[in-house]
Formats: C-alpha cells, structure tokens, sequence
C-alpha cells in the first residue's frame, strides 16, 4: 500500500514533469523559431538593401559618365575645334585644352579626356596626374586607330555612346601596375551640318566606382563581389582572383567556374536571394548599357579589334553578396545558446518545485493512509469480537434492526437461534481461560461455517452465540440450527499437550411472528434454548 | 434473560451463562445471590467439575 503510494505519487511527479516541461519547451521553440526568422528576414532584407545601393550608385556613377561625354560631344568649343583640325593654327587650342583640364579638376574621376580625329590620331589629351591635369603636349600625342574603343566608338551614329567593358589600363601595350581599373566611354562628334569630325573620349578611374561599392557593402558583415557577364571577378574576393580575363595564365580564376551552381542561379535572373548550406546569397544586375549605348567585348590585346558588339542585355555586372553560414546563424546560435539555459534553469526549477510538492503530498497521503487504517481498525474494533471475529453483540443489534425491519416490511421469514456451549464454564475452570477462549474461537469457525451467505452470526455474551436466519422459514432455519449443532458436536479442539477437547451447544429457535418486536423475538429464541437446558443440552428446540 | 448475558462474565456469577445459570437455580431452588457463592454450589452438586 505505501509502494503503491509512493509510485502513484512518483507517476503524478513525473507526468507533471514532464507535462511543463514540454510545455515550458513548445513555448520556448515558439520565441526561438520567432525570433529566428525574424534574424534571417532581416538580414535578408539588409543584404537586399545593400545590394539596391551598390547597384544604384553604380548606375548613377555610368549615367554621370554618359551625361559627361555628351555634354564633350556637343561642347561647341570641341566642334569649333574638329571643324578646324585642318588649320589648327589658326584655333586657340590653348583655350580648349585649358576647358578641359578645368573639366578635369572638376570631375576629378577621368585618368584621361581625349579628342581624337577621324584618323585616329590624338587631338587634345588631358592626363588627370593624380589630381594636376595637364594637356599633354603636340609631340607626345598618339595614334589610336588601332585601339578597338576608338574604331567602335567612330562606327557610332549620332546620339550613340560606346561604354568599354571595365578591364585594365593598358600603357604601352602592357597592363598598367599598380592595376588601374577603367572604362572608357566615348562618342563621336558630328559637326553643324551632321558630318561626323571625330569622337569624345573620357577615360573613367573605375577604381573610385569600385571602391564606392565595397564602401557600401561594409555597411554588412557579408562579403561584396563584382562580376562580369563572364564570371571574371572586378572586386571582392582577393587580389590574385580579380581580372582573371586579362591575364593568360592557365588558372586564372573565375567565379562561374568556381561556383557553377551559384552562378547559375545568379543569371537565372536579374536580382534575387537564395540560401545555400554555405550561406545566404543576395545578387543583383547592373546593365550600364542605356539606351543608345553601345559597347564591345573590348580586347586585351591593346591593339586587337573588339570580338564583337555587346547589345545591352549582353553587357552586365552582376553584384554578389554573400553572407557565410556561420555569420548567417551566429545570432540563431547564440539565441539558442541562451534559450537553452534559461530552459534549462526553468526545468531545474519546475524539478525541484515539482519534487518538493510530491513530497508533501506523498507525506499527506501517508497521513491520510494512516488515518484510514485507523479508522478501519476502529471499525472493525467497534463493530467485531475481538475473541472470535464474529459481529460483536452492538454490531448485531444494529444489523438485526436493519433486516427485522426489512422483514416486516417485505413479509419474509426471519429465524432467529441462540446458541449456547454446554458446560463451559468447567472447561474454563479445568483447563484454564486460554483453552477456554480457544474452544469458543473454533466454536466460533464453526457456526461462520455452518451458516448460509445471507445468515448473521455473532458473539452474543461469554459462550453465547446467536445467529439470524434472513428469508427462511421455519423448516431452513431449522435445518441450518441442526447443522450447526452436529457440526460443533463433531468438532474437536486439540490442545497443546495433545488432548482433544470436544463440546456440544444447546440452541434455541425462534421465529418471527406478526407483531413480534426485536425483544420478544430473542425471548422467544431464549426460552426455546432454556427448555433446551432443561431437557438434557446439546440439541435444538425451535418456539 | 438474554440482557444479563454480560453480567454473566462480568459479574459475581462469573462463567455461567444466562441459560446454565437459570437452570441451575430451577434445578436447586436457589436464588441469583446463592449461585454466586461456589461453596454454595457445590454442596448442591451443581458447580461444573471435570
């Protein structure tokens, strides 16, 4: 009973456990997951945003370039001027270079500003000389026919623009160190009467674009790339892996190479944002080409003609932001870090609260266990004889008014015997009060035994029994009080020393009768059984 | 009567109950008081002996 207790108490404990625990955890995995997504779809967002303004900065930086070379090519100084290549001298060229170096100053982001003529040859140059522009003088001006920007900036109809890939400046007919950057945007010059008389040429630092894009993408802890349509790496990355198409070596390195799958999915489309198991990529397109513009595969080769025409959906850039895993989810795991042990100090505390509480309860029920018993033992004192076992003598009145009452009620039969041992009193005196109170506890056995289920026995006074006979009548009772006398007759009661006891019982019988009270009914059993006494013991006489 | 049950073990008349003692004193003539009295009782022969 206290086992059974002590795991019922252990079960409540453990289901409460676990019950708010889990509890405690579905709301914890609720704020996680929460505040989860809520890290990712800002950092989503950031990137994004990021990424918008790098690919608007660089968008007004070309359309700034492109407003230049169109304000040069309709700059009536510079028509003047191509209008009278023939009779330069008498042109103040002096006033035009001075135009232009004070253009220069101003603008600052142009490494060179050329006229060129039709033939190609340099007409007017201004070198920026890292913030002193200067015209370069006549005898060191060049001829760039050869160059594949001046031929594919001449083939240009009026209001075109050739815009040149971003690649290297080439001095000389080598790259320029350290690497300088550049795209050259150019158009051609028409006269008055629509005759073209040669081009506008700006050479653009596109360091200073560069540079602004990375400046921005620091704004964010994801790594910045810019790429061309080729998957050549412009900036990002590190040094050895940008400008891999203007070198030859064998392993130069390109990022579509590198990460096809990425790269893939970043000419899908023109922006977008995928999380791979590597990190969160966010990419977006610029296409410098506007309307009108036109621009080439341009040549490493610095006197190689252009491969080929680029139209404007040819000629992109694609940025790349890319956040690694470990930076992606360090909040989420440092978040999760905390949740766990708050988690964790709350399961501790619903534990300990938990036991302290089924202890006390465990404690209450032990109380109340004990209470119980008790009150059943005190049931059982109240209600049984002590010696015997059998109902006692106040136990049985109150049964015998119960079912009296229900006999009168419902007219059934109710017998009613009284049972006294013969001589008793001489077993008691010759063989002491234990063997005496022995006897009466097998006498007892043996009326239990000899009774039927519903029938009631009780210990009535010293060596008395008396039992009661629910719905029989007269010949059942009878039959039963026989049987109860023959079987204590043939009763034995061995004793200690090996002697055998035997004992007969005078039994008196009574029925109820109409008008017959409790009273009269037991003396009515009495003086059956004294008539019993008087006519020689150890049988039955019925009233 | 079956009331002075009790009395029966309780009392004077210690270890006979109600039906021996009523024939003890119908069979003797003697009174409730006489019967408590063993001496008594076995001059009259009616004391139980083994």
């Amino acid at each position: 009973m206290k086992n059974l207790t002590a795991r019922k108490t252990l079960f409540e404990a453990i289901f409460v456990f676990i019950f708010l625990v889990a509890f405690v955890a579905i709301a914890f995995w609720q704020v996680y997951s929460a505040r989860v997504d809520s890290f990712t779809k800002t950092k989503m967002s950031l990137e994004t945003s990021l990424l918008e303004l790098q690919q608007k900065y660089i968008v007004s930086d070309i359309d700034t370039i492109i407003s230049d070379v169109n304000f040069l090519t309709s700059n009536h100084h510079i028509v003047d001027f191509l209008q009278n290549t023939a009779h330069l001298e008498k042109f103040n060229i002096i006033d035009l270079q001075e135009n232009l170096r004070e253009f220069s100053i101003a603008r600052k982001v142009y490494d060179q500003i050329r006229i060129i003529g039709l033939d190609g040859m340099e007409l007017v140059r201004i070198n920026y000389n890292d913030g002193n522009p200067s015209a370069v003088a006549q005898a060191d001006l060049q001829n760039k026919s050869g160059r594949y920007y001046f031929e594919d900036t001449l083939k240009l109809n009026e209001g075109e623009i050739f815009i040149s890939p971003l690649d290297l400046n080439i001095e000389k007919g080598v790259i320029e160190f350290p690497l300088k950057p550049m795209i050259r945007v150019g158009a051609p010059v028409f006269d008055y009467k629509g005759r073209k008389m040669g081009i506008a040429l700006v050479n653009y630092f596109g360091r200073a674009l560069l540079d602004k894009f990375m400046e921005i993408g620091k704004q964010s802890t994801s790594d910045s790339y810019l790429l061309n349509s080729d998957g050549y790496l412009l900036e990002g990355g590190y040094a050895n892996q940008r400008w891999g198409f203007m070198f030859d070596e064998v392993d130069r390195f390109t990022f579509a190479e590198k990460y096809p799958d990425v790269w893939r999915m970043v000419l899908e489309r023109e922006r977008g944002q995928f999380i791979t198991p590597a990190g969160l990529y966010t990419f977006d397109t610029v296409k410098p080409l506007a309307v009108g513009a036109v621009s080439s595969t341009g040549s490493t080769n610095a006197y190689a003609k252009s491969e080929k025409q680029l139209s404007e959906e040819e000629y992109f850039w694609k940025l790349i932001s890319f956040v690694p895993s470990s930076l992606l989810y360090a909040e989420r795991e440092d978040l999760k870090k905390l949740l766990l042990n708050i988690f964790l100090a709350i399961a501790i505390f619903i534990g300990i609260v938990d036991y302290k509480i089924s202890l006390e309860r465990y404690r209450r029920r032990q109380v109340e266990m004990q209470r119980e018993e008790l009150l059943n033992k005190l049931h059982v004192m109240a209600t049984t004889d002590e010696l015997t076992g059998l109902t006692n003598r106040h136990n049985f009145f109150e049964k015998l008014e119960t079912e009296f009452s229900r006999a009168i009620r419902h007219k059934y039969p109710l017998g009613c015997a009284m049972i006294d041992l013969d001589h008793f009193k001489s077993v008691n005196d010759t063989y002491g009060h234990p063997v005496g109170d022995k006897l009466l506890r097998e006498v007892a056995d043996c009326v239990k035994s000899s009774i039927r289920q519903y029938d009631l026995a009780a210990r009535y006074g010293g060596e008395e029994f008396i039992c009661i006979f629910a719905h029989s009548d007269v010949e059942g009772s009878k039959a039963v009080a026989e049987r109860i006398r023959q079987n204590i007759e043939k009763m034995t009661c061995e004793l200690d020393d090996g002697r055998v006891l035997k004992a007969t019982a005078s039994i008196g019988v009574a029925f109820l009768t109409e008008g017959m009270d409790i009273e009269q009914l037991i003396d009515s059993s009495d003086q059956a059984l004294y008539r019993v006494k008087e006519n020689g013991r150890n049988r039955v006489e019925f009233n | 009567m079956a009331e002075t049950g009790l009395s029966s073990i309780e009392g004077g008349l210690r270890g006979f109950s109600s039906a021996e003692l009523w024939l003890i004193k119908k069979q003797s003539g003697l009174t409730e008081g006489e019967c408590g009295n063993i001496n008594t009782l076995l001059s009259h022969g009616k004391y139980p002996t083994s």
